[in-house]
């Protein structure tokens, strides 16, 4: 990280100097300004950031959703549970060819919702294996109560079980978003136009035909990096949390 | 506060196998009564308190709250509480809150929650607790806090599911008081489910008896134990369990070992020689010979097997000279009600019934060697062999 920051602000001719400089004492942003001339520029984080955020709250509603239906109503050893999350052990790159033609179909290649859709569908089967876990871990007992104290079962769910939960709703949205975030290979089938690249796809750009440009892609990355470390940062504590999946007694 | 009837309700679980939880039983609970359900796990007792809640929905039937048909209604709609054996408190909000959860939801003005919420700290002893969370708490004080969010209800009835289950022994005695006492105050219908038939006996106006989905008996405390309808009642209620062995009518009496008591006033199905019978008789019903209340009683030999003191008592396992009991429902009361198959099985092995029997504390009897052991005939309890029906109870 720290030597990226330092190649994205020096001068090219110092890339390669030896013994190594970390901050060059002829900083310049000449790179950052760079960026604008490719492709699309800044506007391809912001498709990112579009991209991310429709994908990543749609898929959490859906499969939040769909794993607590799961987690509560368990039939015949749980088969619709493990036949909804055995999607993702389905390569993307199988899908790609025909995600094109149907998008093609649709109209969809270059847009958004191109991209959202299926971001969201790839990314549901892993919303229910997570969530599924969580609302497993809530005894049945603590919405009983809260029914037979006057709540339906929506409000239950709501007032109840989903603040419970929190710390594995947060973990998986951030999970989702990185997925979402990284995402290259469909991703450069659908974007065709600086209107939707999206940051992962243009980054390789910057490997032109006989030169890497280091300082522009380092000061790219570095941006690109930035949303999820400070996501990291401020949803820390509920990381470990999730990944231990804490006890919770009632 | 209301009456609870049930009418023929139904439920079975269709799993890997059938399980027949609730066997179109009809139940009228009085208002303001304090109605056990009792039997061994799976006689379908939580099952009957579920249906009530509305939290499982009967494949027939119908149930009330005094008129009013509920069996259609969702939980928050029956006005019911319920308590939880695992108190089911919401962990992320503080005791106060918990409390006062199901009134907020009702849209209770804040003054009024807060008084309320007051009013019962205070009564459950739980005023420095209320700003805590569950998490911080001991299992008694959970307790108290599930049983204020229930009382803070004002519902018609109290619904509780083994409450005491997850409570040690100490604090088990104290809470059922505690019960007592509220139950007085509040007089509120309570439904109690529990499998401790001590529970069942010492909080119950009326104690149901429960087997595979269905009421064996329903009747008080004293009533259950004088006078048990079937074997099974008679082997599940009574702490130690009662003692039983196989006997023939001969001349009207019958033989234990070498001692002949007389059946002389006892009103039988038929006095027929050679019938067969069960004879009961309940371990605090024998004495030690030499503090036996009446020099008439008839006296036995035993084999002493085992001698423990238990302060106010002796507490003997001996074997008799009769032949032991093995029936279905005897060993399935025996182990529901939690008591160990040692003696019914040792007693299997040497063909000799194995009693338990509660002697006076300074008994000379010892281990490894014979006894005599004398009982008041008045209390025996004779069962129909072929039906485990109770013919004739102490008198």
């Amino acid at each position: 990280m720290l030597w990226m920051i330092g190649v994205a602000i020096k001068p090219a001719s110092e890339y390669w100097d030896s013994p190594p400089v970390w901050i060059s004492k002829e900083s310049t942003i000449q790179h950052f300004i760079n960026i604008t001339r490719f492709n699309a520029g800044y506007r391809a984080l912001l498709n990112s950031f579009v991209v991310a955020v429709f994908a990543t709250s749609i898929s959490m509603i859906i499969g939040t959703a769909a794993a607590y239906g799961l987690a509560r109503l368990r039939q015949r050893g749980d088969i619709w549970a493990i036949f909804f999350i055995s999607q993702r052990i389905l390569p993307p790159v199988a899908l790609v060819i025909p995600l094109f033609l149907l998008m093609r179909q649709f109209g969809w290649i270059d847009t958004y919702q191109g991209l959202i859709l299926p971001y969201v569908a790839m990314n549901i089967p892993f919303v229910v294996w997570m969530m599924r876990g969580y609302f497993l871990e809530i005894p049945t007992a603590i919405e009983e109560s809260a029914m037979t104290d006057g709540c339906s079962r929506f409000s239950a769910l709501y007032f109840v079980v989903l603040p419970l939960v929190r710390p594995g709703l947060l973990a998986t949205s951030v999970f989702v978003w990185i997925f979402v975030w990284s995402e290259f290979l469909i991703g450069l089938f659908i974007t065709q136009t600086s209107a939707t690249t999206t940051a992962a796809v243009q980054l390789p750009s910057f490997t032109i035909a006989n030169d890497v440009l280091w300082g522009e892609m380092a000061a790219f990355s570095l941006l690109m990096a930035t949303p999820i470390l400070i996501m990291g940062l401020l949803i820390q504590r509920y990381f470990v949390r999730g990944l231990t999946l804490g006890a919770i007694k009632g | 506060m209301s009456s609870i009837r049930l009418d023929s309700a139904r439920k079975v679980f269709r799993g890997r196998d059938e399980v027949v939880a609730a066997d179109s039983v009809s139940l009228l609970i009085e208002e303001g009564e304090f109605f056990v359900l009792v039997g061994p796990s799976g006689s379908g007792k939580t099952t009957l308190l579920r249906l009530i809640a509305g939290l499982e929905e009967a494949d027939s039937g119908k149930i009330f709250l005094d008129d009013d048909d509920v069996t259609d209604l969702r939980p928050r709609d029956r006005d019911i509480a319920m308590v939880f054996q695992d108190y089911a408190l919401y962990p992320q909000l503080s005791v106060r809150d918990n409390i006062g959860f199901g009134l907020k939801r009702r849209k209770v003005p804040k003054d009024r929650i807060q008084s309320k919420v007051t009013e019962l700290a205070k009564m459950l002893e739980l005023e420095n607790l209320l700003d805590r969370k569950p998490g911080q708490l001991s299992g008694g004080q959970r307790q108290r806090v599930a049983l204020a969010r229930a009382i803070a209800r004002e519902p018609r009835a109290f619904l509780m599911d083994e409450p005491l289950s997850n409570l040690d022994a100490n604090l088990r005695a104290s809470t059922r008081t505690q019960l007592a006492h509220l139950h007085q105050n509040l007089k509120t219908t309570t439904v109690f489910v529990t499998h401790d038939q001590v529970d069942a006996m010492s909080l119950g106006e009326r104690v149901a008896v429960m087997r595979d989905g269905r009421f064996e008996q329903i009747d008080t405390p004293t009533e259950l134990y004088e006078n048990p309808a079937s074997l099974f009642v008679a082997a599940f209620i009574g702490s130690p369990p009662i003692n039983l062995f196989e006997a023939e009518i001969q001349n009207g009496n019958i033989l234990i070992g070498d001692t002949i008591v007389s059946l002389g006033s006892k009103s039988l199905n038929d006095r027929a020689d050679g019938r067969g019978l069960i004879i009961g008789i309940r371990p605090m019903d024998f004495e030690d010979h030499s503090y036996a209340l009446d020099p008439n009683w008839p006296r036995i030999t035993v084999d002493v097997l085992v001698r423990k003191s238990l302060g106010s008592e002796t507490e003997l396992t001996v074997a008799v000279d009769a032949r032991p009991v093995h029936r279905e429902d005897v060993a399935s009361a025996l182990s529901g009600a939690g008591f160990s198959a040692d003696n019914l099985m040792e007693g299997i092995a040497r063909d000799n019934a194995i009693f338990n029997v509660r002697a006076h504390a300074k008994t000379q009897a010892i281990a490894g060697s014979k006894w005599q052991i004398a009982f008041d005939p008045d209390r025996l309890y004779v069962f129909n062999r072929e039906t485990g029906e109770l013919e004739c109870g102490p008198q």
